[in-house]
Order: structure tokens, then sequence, then C-alpha cells
């Protein structure tokens, strides 16, 4: 596949900056606390660089992935470092679980949370692109980076989305990350293409 | 008069979520709860519920597809499509089935419009 141009490129941030959008609006919504956002930043990378990017922090991830297909397929894969996930879980949750009952059921949690931020997002891609995506059931994993990635093929490439969320007093970083095969990439950047001769 | 709602999703959570929130809404809906579309066939037959919540994404048997099974054997019973899913697709789909679509997450205000919506099929005052 050839590179992405510079407008391709711009158009996919632009695309993940509504859909995004959309997931920090649920989030806000899930933890009833106001949510910011950064720009997001869009590399296509293997996974082997983004390894070496998340290797800088060491820090243990919590990753809620599902697959999709569409006008594009892969995995969608929603990061947060182990100690945002629990936050994220406790803020959701509040006082409608009592406390020994919250980490029996903080994996359920978790994953439902990345369903519905998975979701909102795919929901802001598929408008954009007029397409509709389908998901699988949400799968969650928790480790490095080089494990939660090699789960999904260590030759594949990814479109990695960088992005940090912010809850009010609290600092959050989230990651989106999605999977693609190479046939995958031409079949984005056909998407890409498409999109920008529809404007 | 005590009222029976059906609650599927395969997230525990969101079940708990949503029995707390019409619980707390009005104590008279007494609350069921399935994991999937295979499950909620089977007691949606058993118990005949006045709202059933169906979520989409389920394991065994989806929500849509468990509705097309209960709808034509449960022609009292109002239902609503609760899901993440919400892309235009899923809202149409939705919209042919004659369900209403409800988006996640699961809130006080959406277990209000879950009710709201059987009060509208049954008393004529969906305000939601």
């Amino acid at each position: 596949m050839k590179d992405l141009t510079a407008l391709e490129l711009d158009a996919l941030a632009e695309i993940f900056n509504i859909s995004v959008g959309r997931s920090a609006s649920v989030l806000s919504e899930l933890t009833g606390e106001a949510v910011t956002m950064s720009v997001p930043m869009v590399h296509i990378l293997s996974s082997e660089r983004v390894v070496e990017l998340f290797a800088i922090s060491h820090e243990r991830l919590t990753c809620i992935s599902q697959q999709f297909s569409g006008s594009f397929s892969g995995a969608a894969m929603l990061m947060f470092t182990e100690s945002s996930s629990l936050e994220v879980v406790r803020l959701m949750l509040g006082s409608q679980v009592p406390l020994e009952q919250l980490s029996e059921i903080e994996q359920d949690a978790l994953s439902e949370i990345g369903n519905i931020i998975l979701n909102a997002c795919f929901a802001g891609i598929a408008d954009m692109l007029r397409d509709s995506f389908s998901c699988e059931l949400p799968e969650l994993m928790t480790g490095d980076i080089e494990h939660i990635l090699h789960s999904g093929g260590s030759e594949q490439k990814v479109l990695f989305l960088q992005i940090k969320l912010g809850l009010e007093q609290r600092n959050l970083e989230g990651y989106l990350a999605f999977l693609m095969g190479s046939e995958t990439e031409s079949m984005l950047q056909q998407s890409l293409s498409n999109f920008l001769s529809g404007m | 008069m005590l009222r029976t709602v059906l609650i599927v999703d395969d997230s525990r959570v969101s079940r708990m979520m949503l029995s707390k929130a019409i619980a707390d809404l009005d104590p008279d809906w007494q609350i069921i709860e399935a994991e999937n579309g295979q499950q909620a066939v089977e007691m949606g037959c058993e118990f005949a519920p006045n709202l059933v919540v169906m979520d989409v994404n389920m394991p065994v048997m989806d929500g849509f597809e468990a509705v097309e099974i209960l709808r034509p054997k449960l022609p009292n019973t109002s239902f609503a499509m609760l899901t993440a899913n919400v892309q235009a697709s899923s809202q149409q789909r939705a919209e042919e089935l004659g369900v209403h679509f409800l988006a996640k997450p699961v809130t006080p205000a959406v277990a209000e419009k879950a009710l709201a919506i059987w009060r509208q099929e049954h008393e004529g005052s969906y305000s939601a």
C-alpha cells in the first residue's frame, strides 16, 4: 500500500476527532464528570514502534478490544493504565455498588465501559464514512503493551490514535488503537479517498 | 398494580444499574433478568412481561433476533432496544422491527425513558 497522503491523514484525524468526541461525551455521562480531550494524534506504525513508545512508561495497561468489520476491518482497542481503569469503574458505579462487591464486578464493568466508548466511536466513524460497522463482543486483557498488541498478530500495522481524556480533578489517560492487516490498510485508504471526493 | 420488566443484557453491570434505576423510579415494577437473547425468549414466553429492555450485541442470540421471535408471541408487551451500538444502521433496524431505541450508557434518565415507552403504549402519556 502506498503511504497515506497528508490530506488523507488530516481527514483521518478529523474523523477520529469527531468520533472520539462522542466517546468523551459518553465517558462524561458514565462518570458524571466533565471530560476534556486533547487533539487526537494519528499515526500508522508497526506494532514494534508502538511497543517502543509505550515502553517508556512501563505501566501495565487494561485493554478492552473488539473485532470490527465494515469499510475497513480489524481490532479496535481502548487502553487505560491499570490505575486509571479502576478509577473509571469507581466513578461509573459510584455508590450504586457496595465496596465489597466492586472488585467482583470490576471486569464486567470495564468490558461494558469499553463496549460503550468504542461503539460511540464507531458510530461517529460510520456516520462520517457513510458506512456501518459490525462489532464483536468486547474482550478484556491486562498486561504490558507488547502482550496486548501481539495478541492481535505481531505483523500487523497499528493505526494508533493517541488521545488524552481528562476528568475534572483526575488525570486519566486513555489510548485508542486499531490493529489492521495490510489488506485493511488499503480498504481504509479507499474509504478516505471516497470520503474526500464526496466533500 | 405490579408490572414486570425483563432486562436483557450480557453485562451484569448494566443489568444491575438499570434494575436499580427502575426500582428507584417506581417500586411497582417487578424486575426479571436474562443474559442473552435465547434466555430472553424463554423467560419472555414464561413470564409475559409488560416491558422488555433488550441489549443488541450478546452471545448465543443477539437482541434483534430475540425481538423478532418474541414480538409476535407477546402482542401486549412494549419493547425497547438499549444498546451501545448507536450507529444509524442499528437504529434503522430497530425502526424496521417497530421497537423503540435507547442509547447506552445506562442512566436514571434512560430508565425513565424506558418506563415512559410502556406508559405511552398503555396509557398514552409518553414524554421522554
